[in-house]
Order: structure tokens, then C-alpha cells, then sequence
């Protein structure tokens, strides 16, 4: 269910309370309870794996934890919050990349070994055709850059409007509603492309 | 006329609505006052079918996953290690992994060069601070504020001409405009009037570190508006950055510049407004 602005900022307000007396069990346990399962979402999406996603998502809510304690910002917490999830996603897919290409030997030894059980997460995508459009999206959303495929998200997955993106990055609604915009097309030409019917 | 004609008269209307289509489209406001049009024209009612469906797919695609029943516990023990992390690493330098530790060096270079040329030019403004100024110059100065002659010191010379500034006292009143109350010399050393320009120094100071600055743009493209009071301890307080939205990378670099800006005690608060461009 999609909360308005004017109770997420409340939320906001409570989380940043909290944070900000040193309570911050009960600030962690309102910070999952208000984002936790979305910023769980971005990250899957963004690294296409279940379990690496909730790392970076466990990584993610950590530092914002932490840095609740100093926040100052003005705009509310979710851009803020998605950006440090975008932040760890690109981080943890670096160090894999980086990772991969300094233990090639290793890497060889990984393709003999007996392979990996798919999560249920996994499972659950091969099975459909929708599953597969699914990944195709998340593909496409991948070559977005930085902040414009945070901002497709906050838009269209969690109703974010474009006046309060705009705020909270600092430049015109005009100028969101474009980079958006040609986010959108930019899948919608992806997914022709392979051959998908969005219809 | 035929109905070709006709037809091309309508195209440019047609289009009109398209594109006005493709606007609510881009807002999510496609309604029923679009339906007329969208029964008509496919172009249009394919378009929205499409994007609907592109956007219901990044919807589904990054849509909240439920976290696990001990997911919070674990980001707690993570944000209590990582504060354990930040607290040693105040007595210790921790192993940093390749790529960071080959960026270090750059950004100390470039840390140090920002450094020697604010140390530089805090210097130069100490120096002007603390410089005597000889009695006469001083008796001039007084007499600046009111315009009239009844101003002139006791040695009859003509008050110094100095430059317009919008520099403010901290009751409002400009320190450049003439004050209306009959002048009364009092005392060089009483003298409450800043003997520089600072606006004009700030301005300096932070155009050097910008510059310094590999991040930040060539040019401003416009002009970034500071408003900030300088308090005696040399605290840039109370401070406005405003700019217009094609100019964010120049303000957010004078705002990281204005973080790093370091004035020198003052004699007085002061109230400076200026216009950067580069």
C-alpha cells in the first residue's frame, strides 16, 4: 500500500527523532518497517540476484542507519535512502567484476564445482514468460544512468512525484519529468529490441 | 477538395493532439478527455498500451520484496559494527583496498593546494586586519560613513572613495550607504568599520578553490547567488545559495567551497551579498 507524501514525512520525522536521540534499535526497526522492503526490492533488481541483493541491501539500511544519526538534509528520507542503495549495488557489482577479474584461476576451479542451488527467488523467475520480461526490464533499467534509473523507480514504482524528485535532487520538475521520460522509452526501446510485444 | 485535402489540413491538429497525448502520457494524466482521439488515431492508442506496459514492468520488475523475519536484527548488528569501524578508525588507518588507496594521493594533492591557497590568502587578510593604520587615514575613514562634509577630519582631507558593496552591519543598516545622524569623530580605535572588501575577498578565496577543484565546471554558466553573515570569529553563518536550475553543478560546487572556507576573526559582524560567476 502506497503511503502519501505527508505520512512518509511524518515517518521521516519519527525515524530522524530516533535516530537523532540514540535510539536506534527503534529507529532501525521503523526504517525496515517504513523502506525496508523496497529498498530489499531495488537492490534484487539492481543485482539481479536475491541473496546479493539483500546484502547490499543489509549494507545499505546499515549506513543509512548510521548516518541518520547526522542527517541534516531537508528532502525526505526515500530519494536519500535509494540513492545509498543504488550507491552499494554499483559498489558490490565492482568488487565482483574486480573480484572475477583477479582470481581467474580460481573462477575455473568455480566452473567444475558443483553449482550453486537456485533460490526460490530464482525458481519463481524461470517459470513464466512474464518472469522473463521481468529480467529484461531490469536489464534495460541496468544501462539507465545514475540518478535518472533511481528516479524511474521512485516514480513509477513508488509514486514518487516528479516535484518532490525534483526537490529533493535540486533542478527543475521540467527537466525530471524529460530524464524520465527518456528512461522509459530507453526500455521500451530495449525491450523491442529483443523482441518483446508490449501489448 | 478532396478528402486527401482535407486530410492534410487535419495533419498538423492531429499531431497537436499526439503530442498532447505523449504530455499525459509522460505525466500518468491520460484521461477521458484524450478518448475521443485515442479511438481514432492508433499511433496514439498503441503508444499508450505500450508505455502502460513498460511502466506496469518497471513497476514489477524493482517492487518491494518482503525482507526476511531477521533482516533488521542483521542491519542493526551491521550499522553497530560499522560504527565500531568509524570509531577506531579515528586512532588507526584502516587497509583500504587498491582503487581507494591509488585515489588518496590525488585528492590529498588536491586537498593541499586548496590548503596553501586558503592559508595564503587567510594570511594576507590577517595581515590587513591587524596592520596599524596611520592616525589620518583612520580619521578619514570615520568620515566616510556620513556624506556630508561635516564628516571631514580634523585635517580637512577628503574622505576615502571606496568601492559600492552590499556590506551589511548586522542591524541592517549598509555599512556603504550614508547614515543620516550628524558625524561625530569618535575615537580611531573605536572604529567599527571593516577596512576591507570582503565580499570582493570571499569571492577570490572561493574562486581559487573552485578552480582547484577538477569537479567542478569550467565555466558557472550563470550566476550563483551567496547571501551569508560573517560573524566576528570569522563563522560564514546564516547563508543562502540561490541559482538558477541550469546552474546545479556550479552550486553545488561554491556550496562545497563555502563548507571549506575559513575567515579569519573579523572586527565586526558583517552582512555580504555577492554574485559568483566564472
Amino acid at each position: 500500500m502506497r503511503l502519501k507524501r505527508a505520512e512518509y514525512e511524518g515517518l521521516d520525522a519519527q525515524i530522524l527523532a530516533l535516530a537523532q536521540a540514540g535510539r536506534r534499535r527503534e529507529a532501525c526497526a521503523l526504517l525496515m518497517e517504513s523502506y525496508g522492503g523496497e529498498i530489499l526490492g531495488t537492490c534484487i533488481a539492481r543485482v539481479g540476484d536475491a541473496a546479493l541483493g539483500e546484502d547490499a541491501a543489509q549494507d545499505a539500511m546499515a549506513r543509512a542507519l548510521v548516518g541518520l544519526e547526522d542527517y541534516r538534509g531537508t528532502a525526505g528520507l526515500r530519494p536519500w535512502l535509494h540513492r545509498i542503495a543504488a550507491n552499494r549495488c554499483v559498489d558490490l557489482l565492482r568488487s565482483r567484476t574486480s573480484r572475477r577479474r583477479h582470481t581467474a584461476p580460481v573462477s575455473a576451479l568455480d566452473e567444475v564445482s558443483a553449482p550453486r542451488a537456485p533460490s526460490p527467488l530464482e525458481i519463481a523467475e524461470e517459470k513464466s514468460e512474464q518472469s522473463a520480461r521481468v529480467a529484461s526490464v531490469r536489464e534495460a533499467l541496468s544501462q539507465v544512468k545514475e540518478p535518472d534509473r533511481t528516479w524511474v523507480e521512485l516514480h513509477y514504482t513508488h509514486g514518487v512525484g516528479y516535484e518532490e524528485i525534483a526537490q529533493s535532487a535540486n533542478i527543475s520538475r521540467a527537466a525530471v519529468k524529460q530524464r524520465i521520460w527518456r528512461a522509459v522509452k530507453h526500455v521500451r526501446a530495449a525491450l523491442a529490441a529483443r523482441g518483446e510485444v508490449l501489448s | 477538395m478532396s478528402h486527401d485535402d482535407k486530410r492534410d489540413d487535419l495533419a498538423p491538429v492531429v499531431s497537436l493532439e499526439c503530442a498532447r497525448i505523449a504530455d499525459a502520457l509522460a505525466e500518468g494524466a491520460v484521461g477521458p478527455e484524450h478518448e475521443e482521439h485515442l479511438d481514432h488515431c492508433v499511433a496514439c492508442a498503441s503508444l499508450v498500451m505500450e508505455m502502460d506496459g513498460v511502466t506496469a514492468l518497471i513497476a514489477e520488475a524493482t517492487a518491494p520484496v518482503t525482507p526476511p523475519r531477521d533482516f533488521a536484527a542483521r542491519v542493526l548488528d551491521r550499522a553497530n559494527t560499522l560504527t565500531l569501524d568509524l570509531d577506531q578508525d579515528r586512532f588507526e588507518d584502516p587497509p583500504r583496498d587498491a582503487a581507494s588507496s591509488a585515489r588518496w594521493p590525488a585528492l590529498a594533492a588536491l586537498a593541499s593546494v586548496a590548503a596553501i591557497g586558503l592559508a595564503f590568502w587567510a594570511g594576507g587578510l590577517q595581515a590587513k586586519l591587524e596592520a596599524p593604520r596611520p592616525a589620518p587615514e583612520a580619521v578619514s575613514q570615520v568620515a566616510v560613513a556620513p556624506a556630508s562634509s561635516q564628516g571631514l577630519g580634523s585635517t580637512g582631507e577628503l574622505p576615502e572613495l571606496r568601492p559600492e558593496v552590499t556590506l551589511r552591519q548586522a542591524g541592517g543598516s549598509e555599512l556603504g550607504a550614508a547614515p543620516q545622524q550628524p558625524a561625530v569623530v569618535p575615537e580611531p580605535s573605536a572604529v567599527p568599520e571593516p577596512s576591507l572588501d570582503i565580499p570582493a575577498e570571499i569571492q577570490a578565496a572561493l574562486l581559487q578553490v573552485i578552480e582547484d577543484n577538477d569537479g567542478c565546471p569550467k565555466t558557472s554558466a550563470g550566476s550563483v547567488r551567496i547571501t551569508a553573515t560573517v560573524e566576528p570569529t570569522g563563522a560564514i553563518v546564516d547563508r543562502q545559495i540561490m541559482s538558477s536550475g541550469e546552474v546545479t553543478q556550479a552550486h553545488r560546487c561554491v556550496t562545497e567551497a563555502l563548507d571549506g572556507l575559513r575567515l579569519p576573526p573579523l572586527a565586526e559582524r558583517a552582512r555580504v551579498t555577492l554574485d559568483l560567476r566564472w
